[in-house]
Order: structure tokens, then C-alpha cells, then sequence
């Protein structure tokens, strides 16, 4: 386990994450977002009173000091902890490093419907199929969309109301105004991690490392993988991601 | 092209026929909007009369809120929203929201 004080944060993003975190729809997200809290209206309510305060002069990174000693105050430090993780690990992968898990989706998502690709990676025939089910499982949106639709039901509460008509989370290309692309994002990080979980339990290490150079070497190999420009991560990182070290 | 006075005068009136409207507020509501209609990009009489409609949709409560008009102001003066947009989020957000004082 990576130790906390090793995950970093990029301060470019954090304003915009704690945004996202002070949200009442996002509190009812938590557990799909891979974010474990329980106590989510108290940390709702620490990143609301640290955004209220004035930003610190001197660096992003004493705003966001503010913000995690609002929390370790309010909620504690294991959810700061927490809360600390996951920016330096879901939420990076989600809003910055998408391809950390795309490049494998894309991989796996071709492989289904052309069965040389499929025959290129090294998964044991008698999980292939099963495999193959926890993948797509993984990429179906309907459980995100359900509990969005929810979550982000009228009326909108006072303070997310502010936040949408302040333009928080407006995406240009979609016209989107409010948080749901990033949610979605979140989300999708989320149903990739808990899968390729699955596979590490399922698989042995060897066969998990036959599966990842075996991808690597196939992507090396294959022009239609040539936007492929890094090494797919190891599944190993991809279930159980540990953050970036600074 | 300037809005239909007249017209639009005439159409809410029946539209809002059971609302007990009187015909000089109704007529004063609808030149007041037809005036700044320009300034908020209402250029579409549709759009101007939709927005009229959801004027008086609000309770004498909600037009007291601060939350309640603050958010109206600030979804008219959006100027990345088209006017079908901002009507959405006005119909969506804001018609139905209790006021402060009707919430524990």
C-alpha cells in the first residue's frame, strides 16, 4: 500500500475536485464514485466551509492544505486519508489520465468481436468467457445513469443550484452544465477498478503477467492500436491503484 | 423583428384565463418583458410568451425568496444559455422549488 503522504495531487485540479465533493448529488454518488464515506454529509459540509474561506496568497497547494485540515478537522483524519487517495488515484484517472483504463478498454472492446485479437491474449480458455462478461459488465453506464437521474432529480438544493448557475462544471464540447460527464467519468474508473479486481483474484500472478505482456506485445503489433502510445498498466495497478508518486 | 404586443396580450389572456389575472397587470407584464426581451436575448415571441407563462406560475412565497430570485435573475442574465435553455432550467429548477420558509 502506497503510503498516503506519497500520493500526490495535482493543485490544478483540486479546486475543481472539491467542487465536485461539495455537491449534494455527488454525496449520494459516494459509493459508485469509489469513494467509501460514511459519514458524507459531514465532509460535504468541511469542503463547504474550507471553499467559503479566503484562498491562501502564496499557493494552490496551501489551498489545499485548507481544505484537507477543514476535513481532518471536522471528519478526521482517516477520511482525509481517504479522501486524499482517491484524488491522487480515481479522481486523477477520471478528470486527467482517462487512458490509464481506456487504452485497456479499447483493447478489450475490439478483442470481443474480432476473435484474433481475443485469441492474442494470454486468458485462460476456461475464463475467457467469464472474463469477457465482468469486462462488459464493467462498461454498462445503466447503474451510473439510474442513480444520477436520482441524485440529480429537481429541485437541486440551494447550494448545488449556486454552483450549476456559477457554470462550475460546464463541459464545452457537450454543452453540459452540470457534473454528470465527470460523475460519469468517475463512475466508469470506478467499474474498471472492482473488474480488474476480479480479474486479479480470478487469475493467478503468473497469469495476470501472461495476460499484461501478452497486451502489451499486441498492442505493439497492431495498427489499430497505434494511438496506443504507453505501456498498458499492469492489471495489478489498475485494481488496487496506489496513487502517483511526487 | 419586435414582439406582437397585441397578439401575445391576447394569446396569454387565454391561456391564463382561469388564473383571475387582471387585464391591465396581464398587459403592463407583457410590455414590461416585450421591453427587455432584447437585453435577454428573448428573440423568439414563443420563448417570450413561455417565459411570461412561467412568470405567473410563481407564488407570491417564492418571488419572496432570495435563493428563488436570485436563481431567476442569474439563469435569465446566462449568456452561454439559449433562451429554450434557460425557460428549461427556470421550468425544471425553479417553478416547483419551495421557499425558504415552507422548508424545517
Amino acid at each position: 500500500m502506497t503510503p498516503d503522504d506519497a500520493i500526490t495531487i495535482d493543485p490544478s485540479d483540486t479546486e475543481y475536485m472539491f467542487k465536485l465533493l461539495s455537491l449534494d448529488i455527488t454525496r449520494q454518488l459516494y459509493s459508485i464514485i469509489g469513494l467509501p464515506i460514511d459519514d458524507a454529509a459531514r465532509l460535504t459540509q468541511a469542503v463547504r466551509d474550507a471553499l467559503g474561506r479566503e484562498p491562501a496568497a502564496d499557493s494552490a497547494q496551501a489551498d489545499i492544505d485548507i481544505v484537507f485540515a477543514a476535513i481532518r478537522e471536522q471528519v478526521g483524519s482517516g477520511v482525509a486519508d481517504v479522501v486524499r487517495r482517491w484524488a491522487g488515484t480515481a479522481f486523477h484517472h477520471a478528470f486527467r489520465a482517462k487512458h490509464v483504463y481506456g487504452y485497456w478498454i479499447a483493447l478489450l472492446a475490439h478483442s470481443r468481436w474480432q476473435p484474433g485479437l481475443s485469441h492474442a491474449l494470454a486468458v485462460p480458455d476456461d475464463r475467457r468467457e467469464s472474463l469477457m462478461a465482468h469486462f462488459l459488465n464493467a462498461q454498462d453506464e445503466e447503474s451510473f445513469t439510474t442513480a444520477y437521474e436520482a441524485a440529480a432529480a429537481p429541485p437541486l438544493s440551494d447550494w448545488d443550484l449556486q454552483m450549476r448557475l456559477n457554470n462550475e462544471f460546464h463541459d464545452s464540447d457537450s454543452e453540459t452544465s452540470g457534473p454528470e460527464i465527470l460523475l460519469s467519468s468517475l463512475a466508469s474508473v470506478e467499474r474498471n477498478r472492482r473488474f480488474w479486481q476480479w480479474v486479479v483474484r480470478t487469475l493467478t500472478p503468473g497469469e495476470v503477467d501472461a495476460l499484461h505482456a501478452s497486451a502489451n506485445a499486441l498492442v505493439k503489433r497492431t495498427p489499430q492500436f497505434a494511438f496506443i502510445d504507453d505501456e498498458l498498466r499492469h492489471p495489478a495497478a489498475l485494481a488496487a491503484p496506489g496513487g502517483r508518486r511526487g | 423583428m419586435a414582439p406582437d404586443i397585441d397578439r401575445m396580450f391576447k394569446f396569454l389572456r387565454y391561456r391564463l384565463r382561469d388564473r383571475g389575472i387582471d387585464d391591465a397587470d396581464l398587459l403592463r407584464t407583457v410590455e414590461e418583458a416585450a421591453a427587455v426581451a432584447p437585453r435577454l436575448r428573448f428573440e423568439d415571441e414563443k420563448d417570450l410568451i413561455k417565459l411570461i407563462e412561467l412568470q405567473f406560475r410563481f407564488s407570491a412565497a417564492q418571488l419572496a425568496d432570495s435563493v428563488i430570485l436570485e436563481a431567476l435573475a442569474a439563469t435569465l442574465e446566462r449568456p452561454d444559455w439559449s433562451a429554450e435553455r434557460r425557460l428549461e432550467f427556470i421550468h425544471e429548477q425553479l417553478v416547483n422549488r419551495l421557499p425558504a420558509s415552507n422548508v424545517d
